[in-house]
């Protein structure tokens, strides 16, 4: 029997897809066995959006990616991909893919009001660090930045850390991760001492109860979501809960369908720590051994400019992280203010579901899980929603064991990995280490064999008020990567947008795709996207993954990281670092940073002969050593013995990933807890291990406004979010031409009578303004996100209607990251 | 050429509706069904009728669907 080739393929499709659910296809098989070699060569690799880690297999044929598989051994994923999948064999083939650096020119000339004309990477280099040494000669240091990614791989973060931090000696350098789990960071920190969840993944499977709050998992976590629905429909006893602020997909499994007004889930997390308290349910051994209690400054503002009167009149907007001992005693008095009448009356929520839902949490019986997104992290007191969170575990003990604890999950492929463990924050390093801290630095400054002193203790320009300074002029030269902020920062109109065309001020972008940001450029370099490079992510459980380079990339596009290094070859100290340093240092006078940063006998100690054969990688050839790995080992001495061990590189590309503490080549599942993490003794049973005192911290933090709230003229709430089709801004997703048929725009998902009261029908386009701006859309009152009256809700994908220009750049003033979650809105017809 | 083996989850309960959703869209063959689990094992390939993604975005909101997951899609010009 002949076959065709469709034929052929289809078997290999339908058998994949039984195999994950253990079903026979006689029938396929056997057209398999007939076949043969498909001529594909498959290999692993982590998917290329979101933080659940999915590993996908990879099938390479003829230089071009044309299959992916969910990969069968890939313990988080075990062989399911979700719909996303679909897009990572197109995602690389755009038709609008870069493939030269464009500069605005006119007459042959750089000009800022000038059109994109191609160059060469030398001309585009040359007038990029032109610019840069203009910038320090003026005015120092901080007039250069970079704003970088938990897109990144491991090692082109390192790079961005090293060669901003050691090299320019400028703490000016933020990820897009600002926006994104910033505050879950600070939770962390604050609570714990040491960042990132305690527990992992296989949590799913042993949980009697999952809690969500402010996450839409079942669109943006679909595979998590898959294990999640798994485990509910397999054992009847087990409970979801899902609170948010309008009713998204996931409410098609809630035992608990809990819709809450904005800001109010402070008061939700304060009373069930009350009901635990007045039940009787605090574990009191546990809260005993393991818990201290402090009370956290109020009235911290909202990160806004200082000279906004909201800033001014705010009596700890200085001093927004301060905190005071305190005893359980106190706290209990504190909370009990959150009684059930006043939790129902705020939050909307009926008082039996109140109970029950406080009720998962008190029962000592019962295992609880809760997962959050960006409904806490994307708060003006995303810090203190955190920190309320940790309060219910703490006071339970339910932490820190399977089933059990408090997991913050992630948006983006290495918010865990890039962003938040190598440190590529403004205040700092890696390990979790800060710049502030001098023995930080002084370790820092030894690893990489830089002049001590040379790393500044001031933080940098977080994320939004980079926007602010370029806007004031102050934030001159500036390196954008690997994100889409032009899309994804709040109020651009007044802040962003103004900074980038600031005459005093030259902008780089380095994109596989002209977004939106890429256009608001003076100079645009084109990108290797994903298996286009070697790569590292980190996921949100700590689970880092590896990936060999699978393809080339087109035209003269290059990586991050060729491209952090090789820029690094056009500066020599001598333009950079202060002559007092120099001085003081002579032995590092006339070097290039790249000498000093990337060619210091470490980084570059791996010789090319280690590379895998059969597989390119493009920036070892060109610097001539194994340069992915060099990073990397540099990059991992920083946490070995300190908590956070990476294991030796050459495990990680052939596992599956790996949860870090690596200890003796063995991972860590759940942290804190004797007997599965290796840093806590035999009898201490749990410690907390990132406090001196090995003590968590339970805070007493109460309920605050939000900075703007509806009134008669702005008076719908406006959120904005992600769908399951378009991956945040939608660069890479929105290239698919297929896909953009069937999600197409951006609609704003509005209550029937809500629209009905302004006269508006569905499918009507309509203006929807706050102060900052207005977009145009098509009004939904039906569909997956079914909103309550008073809300409406806009996905941010869509170049086309920037929604977030709408946003006040109003933060958690802990955190510094960015509320889109409610901002004042008008509707009107268009 | 594109084709994608999916696997759709439904409620058990839901099962027999989803299929007969499914046996709807052009392009869609059922290959397996779990009946106890609800899950479905598809393919779903091009016609000079169909665009895939369109179905595949449908599958997902088919009433009584939980979760439609991709494992393997194959896609050249």
């Amino acid at each position: 029997m002949k076959l065709n080739r469709r034929d052929f393929i289809k078997a290999n499709a339908a058998l994949a897809a039984a195999a994950v659910v253990g079903a026979q296809l006689p029938a396929a098989e056997k057209v398999l066995a007939a076949e043969g070699d498909s001529g594909i060569r498959w290999d692993k690799a982590p998917c290329r959006f979101c933080g659940t880690g999915c590993s996908v297999l990879v099938g390479t044929k003829n230089g071009k990616i044309v299959a992916t598989q969910g990969d069968p051994d890939a313990p988080v994923n075990r062989g399911l991909n979700c719909i996303k999948g679909y897009f990572l064999t197109k995602i690389m083939y755009g038709k609008d893919r870069l493939t030269k650096p464009l500069l605005r020119k006119t007459n042959g000339k750089y000009d800022k009001n000038g059109e994109f004309t191609p160059v060469s990477w030398d001309e585009a280099f040359a007038i990029m660090a032109e610019k840069f040494k203009e910038a320090i000669k003026k005015n120092g240091p901080t007039t250069v930045g970079m704003f970088g990614s938990g897109q990144w791989q491991v090692w082109e973060g390192y790079a961005a850390v090293k060669l901003f931090k050691a090299g320019f000696l400028s703490n000016n350098l933020d990820p897009n991760a600002r926006h994104c789990m910033a505050s879950a960071v600070a939770g962390f920190m604050r609570t714990f001492g040491i960042d990132e969840p305690m527990g992992c993944y296989d949590d799913l499977e042993k949980a009697d109860a999952f809690v969500l709050w402010g996450s839409n998992m079942a669109e943006n976590h679909p595979i998590l979501w898959s294990r999640l629905t798994n485990r509910r429909l397999t054992a009847p006893h087990v409970k979801v809960a899902v609170l948010s602020t309008y009713e998204n997909r996931c409410f098609d499994l809630a035992d608990l369908p809990l819709v809450f007004h904005p800001q109010t889930d402070l008061v939700i997390l304060n009373y069930i720590a009350n009901y635990i308290i007045q039940n009787d349910k605090v574990n009191k051994d546990f809260v005993g051994k393991h818990v201290n209690f402090r009370i956290g400054n109020t009235d911290i503002g909202y990160g806004l400019r200082p000279e906004d009167s909201r800033e001014k009149n705010a009596a700890n907007s200085k001093d927004a992280g301060g905190s005071k001992e305190y005893s359980f005693e106190e706290y209990a008095k504190f909370v009990a203010e959150y009684t059930l009448d006043k939790a129902h009356e705020i939050s909307g929520i009926a008082k039996k579901d109140l109970e029950a839902l406080a009720e998962l949490y008190a029962d000592p019986k019962r295992k609880v899980v809760s997962y959050w997104t960006m409904g806490f992290n994307q708060h003006t007191r995303g810090s203190w929603a955190n920190n309320l969170v940790y309060n219910i575990h703490l006071l339970t003990g339910k932490i820190s064991k399977p089933g059990c604890g408090p997991f913050s999950l992630t948006g983006q492929p290495s918010a865990c990995g890039t962003a938040r463990e190598v440190g590529t924050f403004s205040h700092r390093l890696p390990a979790d280490m800060v710049v502030k801290n001098p023995k930080h630095r002084e370790i820092a400054e030894k690893t990489w064999k830089i002049p001590a002193g040379s790393i500044p203790a001031k933080p940098g320009y977080h994320a939004v008020l980079q926007s602010r300074m370029l806007k004031d002029g102050k934030l001159n030269a500036y390196w954008v990567m690997c994100n889409n902020n032009m899309q994804a920062a709040a109020n651009i109109n007044e802040e962003g947008y103004p900074g980038y065309r600031n005459p005093k001020n030259f902008i780089v972008v380095s994109d596989p795709y002209p977004t939106v940001t890429a256009m608001a450029a003076d100079l645009i370099l084109p990108t290797a996207m994903w298996v286009e490079k070697e790569g590292a992510y980190g996921n949100a459980e700590r689970r880092t993954q590896f990936f060999r380079q699978q393809v080339k990339a087109p035209g003269e596009a290059k990586s991050d990281l060729w491209q952090l290094v090789e820029f690094s070859k056009h500066f020599t100290t001598d333009e950079v670092w202060p002559k007092e340093l120099l001085d003081k240092n002579p032995s590092y006078k006339g070097k290039t940073l790249y000498q000093i940063l990337f060619a210091n006998g470490q980084v570059d100690k791996f010789p090319l002969s280690e590379l895998q054969k059969g597989h390119d990688n493009d920036e070892s050839h060109h610097f001539g050593y194994y340069l992915q790995k060099g990073l990397f080992e540099e990059y991992a001495s920083f946490g070995r013995g300190h908590g956070h061990d990476l294991a030796p590189f050459e495990m990680y590309h052939e596992a599956r990933g790996l949860r870090w503490p690596v200890v003796d080549k063995k991972e860590t599942l759940w942290r804190f807890r004797e007997g599965y993490d290796p840093y806590v003794k035999k009898g201490e049973g749990v410690r907390f291990y990132g406090k001196p005192d090995g003590k968590a911290v339970i805070f007493a933090l109460p309920y605050e406004p939000p900075p703007e709230v509806p009134d008669e003229e702005y008076d719908l709430w406006l959120c904005t979010g992600r769908v399951l089709e378009h991956w945040h801004s939608g660069s890479m997703t929105r290239r698919v031409p297929e896909l953009y048929r069937a999600v197409p725009d951006a609609l704003v998902y509005m209550h029937p009578k809500d629209a009905e009261k302004r006269g508006l029908k569905r499918g009507q386009l309509v203006k929807i303004a706050s102060p900052r701006g207005e977009i145009t859309c098509p009004v939904e009152t039906r569909g997956r996100n079914k909103v309550p009256e008073g809300l409406v809700f806009i996905p941010w994908f869509d170049a086309g209607r920037l929604v977030n220009k709408l946003i006040l750049d109003a933060t958690c003033p802990i955190s510094k990251e960015t509320d889109f979650k409610k901002c004042p809105v008008k509707i009107t017809k268009a | 050429m594109n084709i994608s083996g999916i696997v759709v989850q439904a409620s058990p309960d839901n099962s027999a509706a989803v299929q007969q959703k499914l046996t709807e869209f052009s392009g869609v063959e059922i290959h397996a069904v779990n009946k106890e689990e609800g899950s479905i094992v598809i393919t779903l390939e091009d016609t000079p009728d169909n665009v895939p993604s369109d179905i595949m975005m449908d599958v997902q909101k088919i009433q009584g669907v939980l979760a439609a997951s991709l494992i393997y899609n194959y896609c050249d010009e």
